[in-house]
C-alpha cells in the first residue's frame, strides 16, 4: 500500500526552545497522503495544524526542531535532507493571504518565475514565460506590483507560485481564510482543479470544517499538539469518534440548525503546550472525562485517540435548546419588532471617502429600522461598507448624507444608549490599562458612580471571574479579551449595541462561548443589537432580521428565515450558495465586487449577475416588498424555490 | 509622476522663502550695522552712518530684504565684509571640496551601515548584535570633535598611519588624489552616521523580516543570504533613503567641525572664520544654502522613495 502513499508522517514531534520556555507544538502526529489525495487538518489556534506543515517543509521557527518520528516523500527521508532542496520544487506551501506575503517591491511575474529559477535551473527569460503560463492559468491576466491587485488575486498568485515548479506535495495552510466566502469558493476550486489535473497531492491546512467537509478525502483532526482523530471525511462526519471532534462540529453555526437551540459550547481554552499534563490534552474541557482520562494519554488507536469514544454523527444531543423563559421572551420581541416603534432608525445615510481625487462611496443611501430588544444582521462582502455604517451607527463617523436617529434624536456624536463592540478585542483595549480600568473608564468618562460594583456586575454578566480585573489584556486570551470588550460595551447600559465581526478573530470553539453570551445578554437585557458580519451562520444565529449589502446598499431585507430560507435577491442566493456547508445548491457568487469608487450604473449588483438586463443598467431597482416584512432591491426577484 | 514633482518643487520653493525671510530677519536683528563691522570699532560713527547710507543699510529693513532677495534671484549672494570678494566666488571655491567630504563621509557611513543593521537584524540579540548596538550608541553619544581628537592622538601622534591635518589641495578630488590624508576626517564624519543610520536600518530590517513575503521566500526554497539580497534589502532601506535625505545638511554642519579640526580648506571653515569676524553676508548665504540642502535633500528623498515603492501614491 505504501508505493501509493506520496507522503508518510510517523510519530512527528516537535520543540520549541525559546530562552528558558520550551513548547512542543506537535507530538507524536501520524499522517498518511496518498497520490492525488487531498489531507484535511483541522484544529484551533495552538493545535500544532500549520507546525506540522511548517515541519514538513523544513521550515520551523527559530529554536525549533523536530525531535522524533520521520517524514517520508516518495519513500525518502526528508529530515536527512538539506530541505532547500525539496522546499518550493518537489513539496510547495500555500499561506494565508495577508497584505504583506508578497515582496512589495517586485513585480508579479518575477516572484513566481523566482522558484523557476531556482529549481529548474532554466534562464530568467524562460522563467518569466513560465510564471506568465502559471498565473494566466490561476486566472491572472497582468503583471503588476502586489498592491495593485486585490486579496482574491494575491491568493492566486500565492497559489501560482507554489505550483509553478509543479510540486508532488502542496501544503496550503489556510489558504482561503482572509477571503470572502465567494472568493474562497473559487480558489478552492482553482486548488481542486490544478491538483486533479496534475496528479498532485494536497494538505489542506485550516480551521473551516465546512472547507474540509467539502474539499478532503481524509480528515486529520488536532488538538493540543496531537493527532485526535483521523479518518476518511465521510466517516468523520458521518461517525464521529473523538469526543473533541463532536464538540467542535456541535459548536459550530450553521446554515441550517435550529436557531433556537443554544450552540454547544466547548468550555474552557485550549491547553498551554509549554506546561503539558499527562493524560488527554481535552481532558480538562471534556464533559465524558474520567480520572483516566486526566493521568493516562489514550493512544492512538489508528482512527482516534480517545478513552470514551463516541459513535455516530452529531445530533443536537449535545445542545441545549434555549431556556423556555429566553425562548419566548425572544419570540415576545420578535414579535413586536414588526410593529413596535423602532428605536434605532437610519434614514438614507450616505458616506462617503475621499482619497486624492477619487471618491470610495462607502454607504450610498442605507435605510433600516432596530426595535427595542430586537437584533438587525447586516451581511455582505469585505468592501461593501458595513463596517463604515457600523461606525455611523454608533457616532464615531458622520454621515454626509441622510441621519441615523436613536430615540427621536439624531446621533452625531458617540452617545452611552448606542455602544459599539469591535472585532479584534486585543487591537480594540488599550495595552497599558488593566482591566478594571479599561471597564471603569467609560463609568468615569460619564461620571457614573459606584464604579466598583458596577463593573463587578459586569464581569458576572459575561462570564468573568474577578481576577481579570488587575490584569493586562496580554495576559488573557482571545475568548477573554472579547468578553471585556462585551463588558466595556455593556458598562454604559446601553439601549443598542453594534458588534461588527464580534467572533471573527475567535477560534471556532470560543466563537460559540460568545455567540451564546451575546444571545443570552441581549435577551437578558433587551437589547436591541446591530450585528455586522461576513459570515452568514454567525448573523443567522444573532440576528432577528437581517439586511444584505452589496456595494453601499442594501439590496435585500427580512426576517432571518424569509432571507436564508427564501432569498430572493439573486446576490443572496449567490452568497447562501457560495457558503461550503453540506450539499452545493445553487450557483455561488462568481469573482470580486467592482470598486466602490465607480460603482456600476442602475443595480450595482448587475456586473456579477447571471439575470441581468439592459435595464438593470439603466434603472435602479427599488427597495420593493415581497411580503410584509421581507423587501427587495432587484428588477427580476427569485421567487421561492428557484434559488434551492 | 511629473505631477508630483512639479508639486513638491513649488511647496520647496514656497519653503525656501520662508527660509530666507526668517534668517535675513535673524540676522539683522542680531547684527550691529554693516559699516561698524566693516569699518572697525574706532571708526566715528558719523563715518559708519555715511557707509550705511551709501550702501543703502539705512533703509527699513523689508526694502533691504526685497533688495536682497531680488539680486538673490540674479545670483547675486552680496560681497563679503571682511574677505574682498563676492560671497557666491567664495562659496564656488570652497564648495566642491565640502561636498566631496560630505559625499565620502555618507558613502562610507551608508556602505558600513546598511549590512551592519541588516546582520545585526539577521542575528537579533545576539553577541554581533548587542556589540554593534553598544558601538553604535557610544559613536552616536560622542561629539565629533572629541571622536576626531581621539583618532588624531591614537592614528596620526601614536601611530603614525595618517597625518593629522587634511589635504590642503585646492582641488575637490583630493579624497582620491590624497586618500591618506583624507582617511580620519572622512571616518570622523561617517562615525556618527553609522551609528544612526546602523540602528535605523536593524530595526527596519527586523520590520521586514517579520513580513510574510519573507517567508514565503523561505518556502520557496531560497538561501537565506538570497532572501536578504533579493527580498529584504531593497524593502528594508526605504525607510533610509528618507533618513538620508534629512540628515544631508547635517552632513554639512558636521563638516563644519570637521573641517576646522582637520584644517580642510572648505565652506565649514569658511563659515567658522566669517562667524568669528562678523561676515554677515557670508553667513547668511551658508545658512541659506543648509535650507536649501534641507529642502533639496527631502525633495530628493520623497522622490526616490516614490520612484523605489509603487505604492505610494504619486499624484496627489
Amino acid at each position: 500500500m505504501d508505493s501509493q502513499k506520496n507522503l508518510i508522517v510517523r510519530g512527528l514531534s516537535v520543540e520549541i526552545r525559546r530562552g528558558d520556555r520550551l513548547v512542543r507544538p506537535v507530538a507524536d502526529v501520524t499522517l498518511e497522503l496518498g497520490r492525488g489525495e487531498t489531507l484535511g487538518i483541522v484544529g484551533e489556534t495552538g493545535s500544532g495544524k500549520s507546525m506540522t506543515g511548517l515541519a514538513i517543509m523544513g521550515m520551523l521557527p527559530a529554536g525549533g526542531r523536530v525531535t522524533g518520528g520521520s517524514i517520508e516523500l516518495g519513500g525518502r527521508d526528508l529530515l536527512a535532507m538539506d530541505p532547500r532542496r525539496y522546499r518550493g520544487g518537489e513539496v510547495a506551501m500555500i499561506f494565508q493571504d495577508s497584505l504583506t506575503s508578497l515582496n512589495p517591491t517586485k513585480k508579479i511575474v518575477e516572484q513566481v518565475a523566482e522558484p523557476v529559477r531556482l529549481h529548474r535551473g532554466e534562464s530568467r527569460r524562460a522563467a518569466r514565460e513560465r510564471a506568465r503560463e502559471m498565473l494566466a492559468r490561476v486566472g491572472v491576466q497582468r503583471d503588476g506590483y502586489p498592491h495593485q491587485l486585490s486579496g482574491g488575486q494575491r491568493q492566486r498568485v500565492m497559489i501560482a507560485m507554489a505550483l509553478v515548479c509543479e510540486p508532488e506535495v502542496v501544503i496550503a495552510d489556510e489558504p482561503t481564510t482572509a477571503l470572502d466566502v465567494t472568493i474562497q469558493a473559487e480558489i478552492l476550486d482553482l486548488l481542486d482543479e490544478l491538483r486533479a489535473q496534475r496528479g498532485m497531492s494536497m494538505i489542506l491546512i485550516t480551521h473551516d470544517m465546512g472547507v474540509i467537509a467539502q474539499r478532503a478525502d481524509r480528515v486529520g483532526v488536532m488538538y493540543g499538539g496531537r493527532l485526535a482523530e483521523s479518518a476518511p471525511t465521510a466517516e468523520i462526519f458521518g461517525r464521529t469518534r473523538h469526543r473533541y471532534t463532536r464538540a467542535l462540529l456541535a459548536s459550530i453555526p450553521t446554515l441550517a440548525q435550529d436557531k433556537d437551540e443554544e450552540l454547544f459550547s466547548i468550555p474552557g481554552a485550549p491547553p498551554d503546550l509549554a506546561r503539558p499534563e499527562p493524560g488527554c490534552p481535552f481532558a480538562p474541557r471534556c464533559d465524558a472525562a474520567t480520572d483516566r482520562c486526566r493521568e493516562e494519554l489514550p493512544p492512538f488507536t489508528g482512527t482516534y485517540a480517545c478513552w470514551h469514544p463516541v459513535d455516530g454523527p452529531v445530533t443536537s444531543a449535545g445542545r441545549k435548546r434555549l431556556p423556555p423563559s429566553e425562548t419566548s421572551e425572544a419570540g415576545e420581541t420578535s414579535g413586536t419588532s414588526g410593529t413596535g416603534e423602532a428605536l434605532l432608525r437610519v434614514v438614507d445615510l450616505v458616506r462617503e471617502h475621499p482619497t486624492g481625487r477619487r471618491t470610495v462611496k462607502a454607504v450610498s443611501g442605507i435605510s433600516f429600522e432596530v426595535a427595542a430588544g430586537e437584533t438587525f444582521g447586516l451581511v455582505g462582502e469585505s468592501g461593501c461598507g458595513k463596517s463604515s455604517l457600523g461606525r455611523l451607527l454608533v457616532g464615531l463617523d458622520r454621515p454626509d448624507g441622510g441621519e441615523v436617529v436613536f430615540a427621536g434624536e439624531r446621533v452625531t456624536r458617540p452617545r452611552r444608549a448606542v455602544q459599539m463592540m469591535f472585532q479584534d478585542a486585543s487591537a480594540a483595549l488599550d495595552p497599558r490599562m488593566r482591566i478594571g480600568r479599561i471597564l471603569r473608564e467609560p463609568l468615569a468618562i460619564h461620571g457614573i458612580g459606584d464604579r466598583r460594583e458596577r463593573v463587578g456586575r459586569l464581569l458576572d454578566d459575561v462570564g468573568l471571574p474577578e481576577s481579570v480585573l488587575d490584569r493586562y489584556p496580554y495576559e488573557l486570551s482571545g475568548g477573554q479579551r472579547q468578553r471585556v470588550g462585551l463588558a466595556r460595551a455593556l458598562a454604559l447600559d446601553p439601549k443598542v449595541l453594534v458588534a461588527d465581526e464580534p467572533v471573527s478573530a475567535l477560534d471556532v470553539s470560543i466563537r460559540s462561548q460568545v455567540l451564546n453570551l451575546m444571545r443570552r445578554v441581549q435577551a437578558e437585557r433587551g437589547l436591541g443589537g446591530v450585528v455586522i458580519s461576513h459570515d452568514l451562520a454567525v448573523v443567522r444565529y444573532l440576528a432577528d432580521r437581517v439586511g444584505v449589502m452589496y456595494l453601499g446598499k442594501l439590496v435585500e431585507t427580512g426576517t432571518t428565515d424569509e432571507v436564508f430560507g427564501a432569498a430572493a435577491h439573486p446576490y443572496t442566493a449567490g452568497l447562501l450558495a457560495a457558503v461550503p456547508e453540506g450539499e452545493r445548491t445553487g450557483t455561488p457568487v462568481r469573482g470580486e465586487p467592482p470598486s466602490p469608487v465607480d460603482p456600476p450604473s442602475g443595480c450595482r449588483f448587475r456586473t456579477r449577475c447571471a439575470l441581468a438586463t439592459e435595464e438593470c443598467a439603466t434603472t435602479e431597482p427599488p427597495m420593493t416588498p415581497v411580503t410584509g416584512t421581507h423587501r427587495v432591491a432587484c428588477h427580476y426577484p427569485l421567487r421561492e424555490g428557484r434559488n434551492g | 509622476m511629473a505631477k508630483y514633482v512639479l508639486h513638491r518643487l513649488v511647496v520647496s520653493a514656497l519653503v525656501m522663502l520662508g527660509i530666507s525671510a526668517v534668517v535675513y530677519f535673524m540676522l539683522h536683528l542680531v547684527s550691529d550695522s554693516p559699516g561698524r563691522i566693516v569699518l572697525g570699532q574706532r571708526v566715528s560713527p558719523e563715518a559708519v552712518a555715511a557707509f550705511d547710507h551709501q550702501h543703502g543699510f539705512d533703509r527699513p529693513v523689508v526694502v533691504q530684504y526685497l533688495d536682497y532677495l531680488g539680486r538673490l534671484l540674479h545670483g547675486d549672494l552680496g560681497r563679503s565684509y571682511k574677505l574682498n570678494e563676492n560671497v557666491s566666488t567664495l562659496i564656488a571655491q570652497n564648495a566642491g571640496r565640502s561636498a566631496m567630504l560630505s559625499l565620502a563621509g555618507l558613502v562610507l557611513a551608508l556602505a558600513v551601515a546598511v549590512p551592519l543593521g541588516i546582520l545585526q537584524a539577521v542575528r537579533r540579540n545576539g553577541p554581533l548584535d548587542r556589540a554593534a548596538t553598544a558601538v553604535s550608541y557610544m559613536l552616536y553619544a560622542t561629539p565629533s570633535f572629541l571622536l576626531g581628537l581621539v583618532l588624531i592622538a591614537v592614528f596620526s601622534q601614536q601611530a603614525g598611519l595618517f597625518p593629522a591635518e587634511a589635504s590642503q589641495s585646492h582641488s575637490p578630488w583630493a579624497v582620491f588624489t590624497d586618500p591618506r590624508a583624507m582617511t580620519l576626517p572622512v571616518i570622523t564624519l561617517a562615525a556618527g552616521s553609522v551609528a544612526v543610520f546602523a540602528q535605523h536600518q536593524r530595526s527596519s530590517a527586523l520590520d521586514q523580516l517579520g513580513q510574510d513575503y519573507i517567508r514565503v521566500a523561505r518556502a520557496k526554497g531560497l538561501r537565506e543570504r538570497q532572501i536578504l539580497t533579493r527580498h529584504l534589502l531593497r524593502n528594508a532601506c526605504m525607510p533610509l533613503i528618507t533618513l538620508v535625505g534629512t540628515l544631508v545638511p547635517t552632513l554639512l554642519a558636521g563638516n563644519v567641525i570637521v573641517e576646522s579640526l582637520f584644517n580642510y580648506p572648505g565652506l565649514g571653515l569658511l563659515f567658522l572664520n566669517s562667524l568669528q569676524r562678523e561676515d554677515y553676508p557670508l553667513l547668511l548665504a551658508y545658512t541659506l544654502m543648509g535650507g536649501l540642502l534641507t529642502v533639496v535633500g527631502n525633495f530628493l528623498a520623497d522622490v526616490m522613495v516614490a520612484a523605489a515603492d509603487r505604492r505610494i501614491e504619486v499624484g496627489r
